[in-house]
């Protein structure tokens, strides 16, 4: 019951207030305290049982059935512990796999991240015209279906007839097969997440831009600061809980590319994403071991749960980048203090 | 009546949405049946058999019929893309519950279904070894299982081999083009074929074939013994006629004389239009698909045979998931849809080629032609193709196997490795994915 309270009143709880001031709390909240102590988990309950129906069942079914000999057709097999993880340490095209997903995440999340700040800063310009035009044009490319995107990227990038390589073959260069190459692949894949996902990103920098006080720009301008200076000493520092966000939200969506990869291979529905897996995802694989022959739906589930962990790890690194940059501006701004105290002590 | 390119995945959902509401508008329209969606409500009279398939298979009008003969037996039919209808057949089947009451598996899975009889209802408990005399024997022996203890599902088309060509660049290129002339050309061997598109380029700077990929699946399909011999033993390593596939084709590789515009994608269904090859492997099938992808090139096509004769690619069976709780109904339609006289009604609709031999004299059947393929006598080049089909053992792995060769095949077209490098991670890579 008290748990219930606690999570009600929520952040106000903080500063572990004393007995009686609790309980007042809770009757200012919601009325005598004996009506219907569970009525504030009824309320919360579809989303719990929903949650637990389709997502901690599936990930404990998932693990259950990722320790089986298992295959799609023919049924389960025997158990056969972790003998699927073992193997995966083992299987070349799941490295590989694991390798192409992070490299088209940093070529995809990187550019985006950078292209979005600056798109931000310039939208954030209370002198820009028609900024509602350019606002709302960015959340374009992120409403279509990645199936289209995906087809138009595909014939941008065709071998022979593409604009791109027309366009290089223009310019005087030979025109490059992009599917081939491992580079050009993941370069041709990680532009069609860009496409699509920059917008996005962009609106939350700017909603975040927004609320950062004006004042600090304007006392910045009487300090000499240009625009330039303004964005990486104002904006920049005070982006970073958006940023983060942003950032995780993006690395969790790349791990599970799956999409673009697909319809970027020729022919259809290959899962082997490129004649050499030069463009194999790890979910593309999860998929084509389970979906294709040889229809090993054990080994898939592995594969999926390694995917769960890589995920939870790489958000684990963001987050640690980002506490170890907030304990370097601590330590600054302490040192900072420090020096201001000195110095008013020397003044006196 | 095979894969289609992603890009119709779009179409795939209309017209699974139209097939939905196509149903949708059936049920009301018959009061009487629209209380047993999903279980047929117990012994109820009215019984529903749920057939899936994918592409189109002209059924519409026999379904019309056979219920208007058997008041009691409704069929809904749901038709989708070609794997999401093959995924959702898998997982029914993996789920145990959900599927339909008959499904088509196309010949790239009836290996995979085979190998897995139990999942699939016995077609021989029902009697049909009584009209297995009625159907091509290597089609039928697809899906039987090797000791022949099982039938899985019965044939509707198969694909047959013959190769089309654009007689307005054959023309261009001085060769001839009369059909016969240019079966001629190359009736005895690949090598032969080989050598006509080294000409063909060196007269027009232009590619011969489409990609080497369409290359390589007819002629592997050629003979009896593939990657699987009839025992079930696996061979792809050491069959003749898979090295004699991969010799051919990396002589096409490096004569370059191919367009490399990898079959489904946008620049293949481009190409066919703009002239960039001038032969494609043609399985009866294909015919549709180059009137609805190039129709501006009405008349410039012919159909030659294929070098060496026989071969097929692509083709279906209809199956009976174990799960269905109507086998006997199930079976007593299947039997009826898939007989040589229905076969017949399909072929005159679709232009599917049936897998009935009796069919084949039929003058319906000789004195077929298409205008589009400038009245090239199909029904004649088709049903001589289909009886030089030798039986092949295509086993659970076939897909596998297939596209390792097929994306190494590509290695040596990407410039990525050498024929020989190419041939020797194919092999450690079927093998190291075979290996579980």
């Amino acid at each position: 019951m008290s748990a219930t309270s606690k999570a009600l009143v929520g952040s106000t709880t903080d500063d572990e207030p004393t007995e009686p001031s609790r309980k007042k709390r809770r009757q200012a909240v919601h009325g005598p305290a004996h009506e219907e102590p569970w009525a504030p988990y009824l309320f919360i309950s579809p989303f719990f049982i929903l949650f637990s129906v389709f997502g901690v069942f599936t990930l404990a079914y998932t693990f259950w059935v990722s320790l089986h000999d298992w295959s799609l057709l023919g049924g389960m097999n025997a158990f056969i512990g972790i003998d699927n993880y073992l193997r995966l340490l083992d299987d070349p095209r799941f490295f590989k796999a694991t390798v192409n997903t992070f490299s088209i995440l940093l070529l995809s999340t990187v550019p985006q991240m950078i292209l979005a700040l600056m798109l931000a800063e310039v939208l954030n310009d209370r002198l820009l015209r028609a900024s509602h035009l350019f606002r709302s044009g960015l959340l374009v490319p992120n409403i279509t279906s990645v199936v289209a995107i995906a087809i138009v990227f595909q014939s941008l990038f065709a071998r022979q007839n593409g604009l791109i390589n027309a366009i290089i073959q223009l310019l005087g260069f030979e025109p490059i097969n992009w599917h081939a190459g491992r580079l050009t692949s993941h370069i041709a894949i990680a532009s069609m997440v860009n496409w699509q996902f920059t917008g996005f990103n962009t609106l939350i920098f700017l909603a975040a831009l927004q609320a950062i006080p004006l004042a600090y720009y304007e006392a910045a301008q009487i300090d000499g600061a240009n625009r330039i200076q303004r964005f990486f000493r104002i904006s920049l520092p005070l982006l970073r809980p958006a940023i983060l966000f942003a950032v995780v939200l993006s690395v969790i969506g790349q791990l599970q590319l799956f999409a673009q990869p697909l319809l970027f291979g020729a022919g259809a529905g290959s899962t082997s994403g490129g004649n050499d897996n030069q463009y194999l995802t790890i979910l593309l694989y999860l998929y084509g071991q389970a979906f294709q022959q040889p229809f090993r739906f054990g080994y898939s589930a592995a594969i999926a749960w390694t995917l769960v962990l890589m995920s939870a790890l790489a958000a684990a690194i963001v987050f640690g980048i980002n506490a170890l940059l907030d304990r370097r501006e601590d330590r600054a701004e302490r040192q900072h203090q420090r020096a201001v105290a000195r110095r008013k002590e020397v003044a006196r | 009546m095979r894969k289609f390119t992603p890009i119709a995945a779009l179409v795939a959902l209309a017209v699974v949405l139209a097939a939905c509401g196509g149903d949708a508008d059936t049920g009301s329209d018959d009061s009487g049946a629209t209380s047993d969606n999903g279980s047929a409500a117990g012994d109820g009279d009215q019984i529903t058999l749920n057939l899936w398939t994918f592409g189109n298979f002209g059924y519409d009008e026999l379904i019309e019929e056979y219920e208007a003969d058997n008041p009691n037996i409704k069929i809904e039919t749901l038709i989708q893309e070609f794997d999401p209808h093959h995924d959702a057949l898998i997982t029914s089947i993996a789920a145990g519950s959900g599927g339909p009451d008959i499904a088509a598996a196309e010949v790239a899975f009836i290996g995979a279904f085979t190998n897995q009889a139990d999942a699939f209802l016995n077609i021989l408990d029902y009697g049909a070894a009584d009209i297995e005399g009625d159907y091509l024997d290597w089609k039928w022996n697809q899906a039987t299982t090797l000791d022949g203890s099982a039938t899985i599902g019965l044939p509707t088309d198969v694909g047959g081999l013959a190769i089309c060509y654009r007689m307005d660049l054959f023309e261009e290129a001085g060769l001839p083009t009369d059909r016969d002339e240019v079966s001629a050309l190359w009736e005895n061997s690949w090598e032969d074929y080989i050598e006509v598109g080294k000409q063909y380029s060196e007269a027009t700077g232009r590619a011969f074939i489409d990609n080497e990929g369409l290359l390589w699946d007819a002629v592997v399909n050629q003979s009896p013994e593939t990657y699987y011999d009839s025992n079930g033993e696996l061979i792809y390593a050491d069959s003749e006629q898979v090295r004699y596939a991969w010799d051919i084709v990396v002589a096409a590789l490096e004569a370059e004389i191919d367009a490399k515009t990898p079959a489904w994608s946008a620049e293949w269904n481009a190409g066919m239009n703009n002239g960039d090859f001038a032969v494609l492997t043609c399985p009866a099938w294909m015919r549709g698909y180059i009137e609805d992808q190039a129709p501006d090139t009405f008349g410039n096509w012919d159909v030659a045979t294929v070098p060496q004769g026989g071969g097929n690619w692509g083709g279906s069976h209809l199956v009976i998931p174990a799960q269905t709780e109507h086998p006997q109904e199930a079976y007593d339609f299947l039997s009826w849809l898939l007989a040589p006289e229905q076969q017949l009604r399909v072929f005159e609709g679709t232009g599917n080629f049936p897998s009935t031999p009796e069919l084949y004299d039929t003058p319906q059947m000789r004195e077929f032609t298409s205008e589009f393929l400038n009245n090239a006598p199909l029904g004649e080049i088709y049903a001589d193709n289909a009886l030089d089909v030798v039986a092949q053992n295509v086993g659970p792995n076939y897909n596998l196997i297939n596209q390792e060769f097929g994306e190494a095949l590509n290695r040596i077209s990407d410039g990525l490795e050498s024929p020989e490098e190419a041939w020797e991670t194919a092999i450690a890579n079927i093998d190291r994915e075979l290996s579980f």
